[in-house]
C-alpha cells in the first residue's frame, strides 16, 4: 500500500492497485511504442484493481495518476544499447539520474517528472520497462524489428504485470 | 576584451532541441542565434490522403501541452472547409477547452520553467524541496487547468469527445459546476503568485517589434482566443482565411524550422502580443494584476512574457466561472453533430499558450485531405528571439561568461518555444 498522501487532491478519492503508463509519440515511428503496447494490452484479461492509460507524450502531469498509485508500471521507448525490439525492466535506483540527458521535450523529462514526485510525496513502487527503438523517424507505424517483436513484448508487460514484485524496483 | 564563444546545447527547460550560439571577436558579436535542429516538419505530409475524421485525431497528438489546440484549430479549418457553423454551446464548450489548456501550459511555464530562473537555482528539483508549498500549489493549479479541460473532452492530452460541428459526449453539469467551485478557490491562489511575482525581478531589456495575435471580430467585447482576425500591432487585420499574408514563411541557413515577417523583420506571438494587441479587452481583474506586476500596454521586453502569461490567468479563471455558468443557464442539451462532407479550403486560427496557431486544409469532395499546412507559433517567434539576442548581446558583454549565457537561455525560454514537437526518448544509462 503506498501510504503517502497525494497533496495534489484534496481528498483521496480513490487509489488504483496497479496504473500501468504507456508512454511515447505515435507520430514517431517506435517513440509511440508505450501507447501501443497499452492499447494491446486492453484485449486481454487483467486482474481487477489494474489500470491502463495512454500517457502519450505527459509530462509533469504523469504524478497526477502516478502518486495515486500503489504500485505503477512504465511502458516506454529507451535507448539502452540493445538490438531494437529488446526489452529490459529497470528501477529508479538503476539509473545514472546525475547524467540523464535534458535534451527533453515537452516541460519537465520523465526523470525529472519522477525525482519531483519523490520529493514533494514519495513515489510508489515502480518498474520501467525500457523497449529499444529502431528509430523514432515521423511515421505512424512501428518500424519492423519492433513490429515482429510487438507479441513477445506486449507478453512480456502481461507477465510483469502477473508478477510485480516490489523486491525488484525503486 | 577577450573573446567570448558560447555555445548551448539544447537549452534546457525548453520544449524539443536548441542550440543558443554566441561568438565574441574582439569585443564584437560575431554571430548570435538561437538554431533549431528538430526534425523538419511533416505533419502536413502525414495528413495528406487522411479523411476529415481523422485529421483532428491525428493533429492532437502533434503536442502533448497543445493537444487541444491542434484539434481545435484543426476542428475549426475542416468547419471552414465545409462551410459548417457549430452551435453557440458547442462554441461555449470548445473555449472552456482552450482556456483550460491554456491554464494549464501558462501554469506549468511560470512554476516549473521560470520560476527557478527567478529564484536563481537551476531546476524546479532544488525549489521544491526549498519551497515545497510553492511547487504542490503550482501542481495543483496545473492539474485544475487540466480539470477543465477534461470535463468535457474526457482526456487533456489527446482530447476524446471534440467532433467536427459537436461533442461526442456532453459534460456533465455536477461535474462543471465542480470545475467552477474549484476556480473560484484558485484565484486567491493565483492572485497571491502575482503578489509574490511583483517581488520578483526579471532582465531590464527592451526592442520594440510587432504583435500578431487574434483581435475582436465585429466590435466584441471578448479578449479573444478561440474566435477572431488576425490582428497586427501594426494597424492591420486580415480574415484567417489570409493568414499567409502575415506568415510569409522562408527559409533559414542553418535551421530546419522556416521563419515568418509581416510588416517589421520579425513578430512575436504570445501572452505578450496577445496583452499588448488587446489590453482593452482584459478583465478588470486581470487589469489590475497587470499594473500590480508592472506590466503596461503596450511592453516591449520579451522576458515579460511569463508576467502576461501570469495575467492571462487571472482574466481566464474568471472567465471560466462566467461562461460556465452561461452554459449551465442555458441547459446543456443534445444535438446533431451530423454534417454534410464536401470540398473546401479553410483556414483555423486560435490562440493556444504560445500563441496564434493556423491550420489550412484543402478537402476533397469525399473529405479526403488534397494538401495541409500548419504554422505553429513556435515557427512564428523564431525570428524575433534572433533579433532579440542580436540586440541583447552586445548590451550584455560586460557580465561574466556565464552570467551572459544564463540571459541568453532566460530568453530562449521567456518565448516558452516548442521546438520539438513532441518526443519522449528515455535515455538511459545504467549504473550497474
Amino acid at each position: 500500500m503506498h501510504l503517502m498522501l497525494n497533496p495534489l487532491v484534496e481528498s483521496q478519492v480513490y487509489e488504483i492497485e496497479m496504473l500501468v503508463i504507456g508512454l511515447g509519440n505515435t507520430l514517431l515511428k517506435d517513440e509511440g511504442i508505450g501507447v501501443h503496447v497499452v492499447n494491446a494490452l486492453r484485449n486481454h484479461p487483467l486482474p481487477s484493481g489494474v489500470e491502463l492509460i495512454d500517457g502519450a507524450t505527459m509530462g509533469v502531469d504523469l504524478l497526477n495518476y502516478i502518486l495515486d498509485s500503489d504500485r505503477v508500471i512504465i511502458v516506454d521507448a529507451a535507448k539502452m544499447g540493445l538490438k531494437p525490439g529488446e526489452y529490459r525492466n529497470f528501477g529508479l535506483s538503476e539509473i545514472d539520474m546525475d547524467n540523464v540527458p535534458s535534451l527533453s521535450l515537452h516541460d519537465l523529462s520523465l526523470p525529472e517528472t519522477l525525482a519531483l514526485g519523490q520529493i514533494i510525496a514519495g513515489l510508489p513502487p515502480m518498474v520501467i520497462i525500457g523497449i529499444e527503438p529502431e528509430t523514432i523517424d515521423p511515421g505512424d507505424d512501428l518500424s519492423a524489428p519492433l513490429k515482429s517483436s510487438f507479441t513477445n513484448i506486449v507478453s512480456h508487460v502481461y507477465d510483469t504485470i502477473l508478477n510485480f514484485s516490489e523486491e525488484v524496483v525503486n | 576584451m577577450s573573446d567570448i564563444n558560447i555555445h548551448v546545447h539544447h537549452v534546457t527547460r525548453v520544449e524539443g532541441h536548441g542550440d543558443v550560439l554566441l561568438n565574441v571577436k574582439d569585443g564584437k558579436v560575431e554571430h548570435v542565434s538561437l538554431n533549431i535542429v528538430e526534425a523538419p516538419r511533416f505533419f502536413e505530409g502525414m495528413l495528406k490522403g487522411r479523411s476529415h475524421y481523422e485529421a483532428r485525431e491525428i493533429t492532437t497528438r502533434i503536442c502533448g501541452i497543445c493537444a487541444c489546440g491542434h484539434a481545435l484549430a484543426s476542428l475549426r479549418a475542416s468547419e471552414a472547409a465545409m462551410s459548417i457553423e457549430p452551435s453557440e454551446q458547442t462554441i461555449n464548450l470548445r473555449k472552456l477547452v482552450l482556456h483550460g489548456e491554456n491554464l494549464s501550459s501558462h501554469f506549468l511555464h511560470i512554476f516549473f520553467l521560470v520560476a527557478p530562473d527567478a529564484f536563481g537555482v537551476p531546476s524546479v528539483l532544488p525549489l521544491a524541496k526549498t519551497h515545497t508549498d510553492l511547487v504542490v500549489r503550482a501542481l495543483k493549479l496545473k492539474k485544475l487547468g487540466n480539470d477543465v479541460s477534461e470535463v468535457i473532452v474526457g482526456r487533456h492530452v489527446h482530447p476524446i469527445t471534440l467532433h467536427i460541428n459537436g461533442l461526442s459526449k456532453l459534460p456533465d453539469p455536477a461535474a462543471l459546476k465542480d470545475i467552477q467551485r474549484r476556480c473560484l478557490e484558485a484565484i486567491p491562489e493565483v492572485e497571491d503568485t502575482v503578489n509574490l511575482f511583483s517581488t520578483l525581478s526579471l532582465p531590464d531589456f527592451t526592442r520594440e517589434t510587432e504583435y500578431v495575435s487574434l483581435g475582436p471580430r465585429n466590435g466584441s467585447k471578448e479578449y479573444p482566443f478561440y474566435d477572431g482576425v488576425v490582428k497586427s500591432s501594426e494597424g492591420v487585420e486580415y480574415a484567417p482565411q489570409d493568414y499567409q499574408k502575415v506568415t510569409n514563411e522562408y527559409i533559414m541557413e542553418r535551421n530546419t524550422a522556416k521563419h515568418t515577417k509581416h510588416k517589421r523583420s520579425s513578430y512575436m506571438v504570445g501572452a505578450l502580443a496577445r496583452f499588448n494587441n488587446n489590453y482593452d479587452l482584459l478583465r478588470p481583474e486581470a487589469k489590475a494584476a497587470a499594473e500590480k506586476l508592472g506590466l503596461k500596454a503596450p511592453n516591449h521586453n520579451p522576458y515579460m512574457i511569463t508576467v502576461a502569461q501570469l495575467v492571462e490567468t487571472i482574466h481566464i479563471l474568471h472567465d471560466t466561472v462566467e461562461l460556465i455558468q452561461k452554459v449551465l443557464d442555458r441547459g446543456i442539451k443534445e444535438e446533431s453533430n451530423e454534417y454534410k462532407v464536401r470540398a473546401g479550403q479553410g483556414v483555423g486560427a486560435v490562440e493556444v499558450p504560445r500563441g496564434i496557431l493556423f491550420h489550412n486544409y484543402t478537402y476533397d469532395n469525399k473529405g479526403v485531405i488534397q494538401a495541409a499546412d500548419l504554422v505553429i507559433p513556435t515557427t512564428q517567434n523564431l525570428e524575433n528571439i534572433d533579433q532579440d539576442m542580436r540586440k541583447l548581446a552586445p548590451e550584455i558583454l560586460d557580465q561574466p561568461k556565464e552570467k551572459i549565457e544564463l540571459l541568453l537561455q532566460m530568453l530562449v525560454r521567456a518565448y516558452d518555444p516548442c521546438i520539438s514537437c513532441s518526443t519522449h526518448l528515455l535515455k538511459v544509462r545504467f549504473t550497474k
